[in-house]
């Protein structure tokens, strides 16, 4: 089972969530993963992630409006336990 | 999830809103300077050439420059599509509603037909070529988001209102038709100062105040109910007044009006006051100011003839500076600052996403516009407002007043253009890291 790492910025304001959020993914290493909690969906953030190589999905939790799963797009196992994981 | 004939896209290039928002504060500049050289006939009346040509430079130049900039921006980020051809477009609107908007002034200081049919021209270009676009976004089914349900009645309202005022600006353009544009004329400003700007704001505030100063998310049924009463009201009164219909029905109409302009303050004041982080955040302020206007222009409004006793003249005078400076621009400037600030940081860290080398050249958002220029500039606004307010009352202060305007509109113009070269100065450093 890959690592997570958890992640709240919806009590942040604009821009702190993109930049906390950024500097995780940044260090994310193969059978990690970034669980992000956040009270908007951040699109702009999206295409940063695709640009750079990560992959997302963004699921429900009780938590927080948004929970968001972020993962390195090469890191094939991990990408496989969160696409199982955000079907449930 | 990919809508037909929609880009997945939510971030335009830095240059497609910065372009509108540099633009913008120049035309308050000029405004000022009308005000500067040409108080006396400003003030004289509501229908004199120079007030329509000064507010126009306001309300074309500066807001619906800012507006449609803020829009190309927006979108994007709340839905996740850009509006379409946004790259094509942009540049044609900025063009055009700049000619037109300076063809429409030059038309009412310099009583020139030829002047008018050119604005007409431009303007319809501008205005056409983005309420289109836009419609075809808006009008897909993008479910779960209340400020697209709002942005459609704002693109119902700028059609109205520029409908309107393309018409009314025909009577001088081709006066041989003998248009009547006294009738309109209420009507056009109703829907442009309070349904379009009211709208408007609502809508990008119920984005933009949960996300730069962590408040609530404004409540469905809120934006949803509230901006379907006021386009509602909005139609209910222009039946009225272009059937030139008095008495209760009117009264009736203005009332519930006025109400519902009172309850979007009230409301979006008391949001705005629940934000979690209580660290000193100056734009803050803007929001206060602005969202205090509403109240006192209905207050005068019902007011006048009972408590105040203020000739027709500065009676209007005074509520249109309510509603559009104190109001609107004040919630534009407090807003503007925060966005150009807040995208030039966002592309910066895209930038250095792709250039990882530059990491450690990237800068605190605060540098990019600082506490202590927001902060001359809320003084210098507030400052603004109320030589404005007493130079209507006593225009002995119109100079001042003229002054601290320019001044307000200078300040703007800098920040904005200096963060703008901050950034063009720090992606250059980034790439080449």
């Amino acid at each position: 089972m890959p690592k997570e790492f958890i992640l709240d910025v919806s009590e942040l304001e604009a821009p702190e969530p993109f930049e906390r959020i950024i500097a995780i993914v940044r260090e994310l290493k193969s059978n990690q993963y970034l669980k992000v909690f956040h009270r908007k969906e951040p699109y702009p953030l999206y295409e940063v992630l695709i640009e750079n190589g990560y992959c997302y999905r963004v699921i429900r939790e009780q938590q927080a409006d948004y929970c968001i799963l972020i993962w390195l797009k090469s890191d094939h196992s991990t990408t496989e336990y969160c696409n199982t994981y955000s079907n449930l | 999830m990919r809508m037909s004939g929609l880009s997945l896209e939510s971030m335009p290039a830095l240059s497609i809103p910065l372009r509108f928002f540099l633009t913008a504060p120049w035309f308050g500049i000029l405004a000022s300077l009308l005000l500067l050289f040409d108080a006396e006939a400003i003030h004289s009346s509501r229908w004199s050439m120079e007030i329509l040509a000064f507010t126009h430079l306001l309300t074309l130049g500066f807001m619906l420059m800012i507006m449609v900039g803020a829009l190309f921006q927006f979108i994007p980020v709340i839905t996740g599509f850009s509006i379409p051809g946004t790259l094509q477009i942009s540049p044609i609107i900025h063009m055009t509603l700049i000619a037109g908007t300076l063809f429409l002034v030059g038309g009412f200081l310099l009583a020139e037909k030829l002047f008018f049919q050119f604005a007409i021209v431009f303007l319809l270009v501008a205005v056409g070529i983005f309420t289109i676009a836009l419609t075809r976004l808006l009008l897909a089914k993008i479910v779960g988001k209340e400020a697209i349900y709002v942005l459609r009645l704002v693109n119902v309202s700028l059609f109205v209102t520029l409908g309107l005022g393309i018409y009314m600006a025909t009577a001088y353009a081709f006066p041989e038709f003998g248009i009547n544009m006294r009738l309109y004329t209420d009507v056009h400003l109703m829907w442009g100062l309070l349904g379009w700007t009211i709208l408007l704001i609502m809508a990008v505030s119920s984005q933009v105040v949960p996300m730069f100063h962590v408040t609530p998310v404004f409540p469905a049924n809120y934006l949803k109910g509230l901006s379907s009463a006021i386009i509602i009201i909005l139609f209910y009164l222009s039946a009225i007044y272009l059937s030139q219909t008095e008495g209760l029905s009117k009264l009736w109409g203005e009332l519930v009006f006025s109400l519902a302009i009172l309850f979007f303050s009230v409301y979006t004041f008391n949001m705005v006051n629940k934000r979690k982080r209580k660290v000193k955040d100056i734009t803050i302020n803007f929001w206060r100011l602005a969202l205090v206007m509403p109240v006192l222009a209905v207050m005068l409004y019902w007011l006048n003839g009972q408590i105040f006793m203020l000739a027709e003249s500065k009676f209007q005078l005074l509520l249109g500076m309510l509603i559009i400076f104190g109001f609107t621009i004040s919630s534009i400037m407090g807003m503007i600052q925060k966005i150009v600030a807040f995208i030039s940081y966002i592309h910066l860290q895209r930038l250095s996403m792709l250039h990882p080398m530059g990491m450690g050249l990237l800068p605190n958002m605060q540098t990019l516009i600082t506490v202590k220029s927001q902060e001359i500039q809320f003084y210098l606004h507030l400052t603004t407002i109320i030589l404005l307010a007493l130079a209507i009352l006593y225009p002995a202060l119109s100079f001042l007043a003229a002054m601290a305007m320019l001044f307000d509109f200078i300040c703007l113009t800098y920040t904005l253009t200096r963060c703008a070269l901050k950034y063009r100065n720090l992606a250059i450093q980034i790439k080449q890291a």
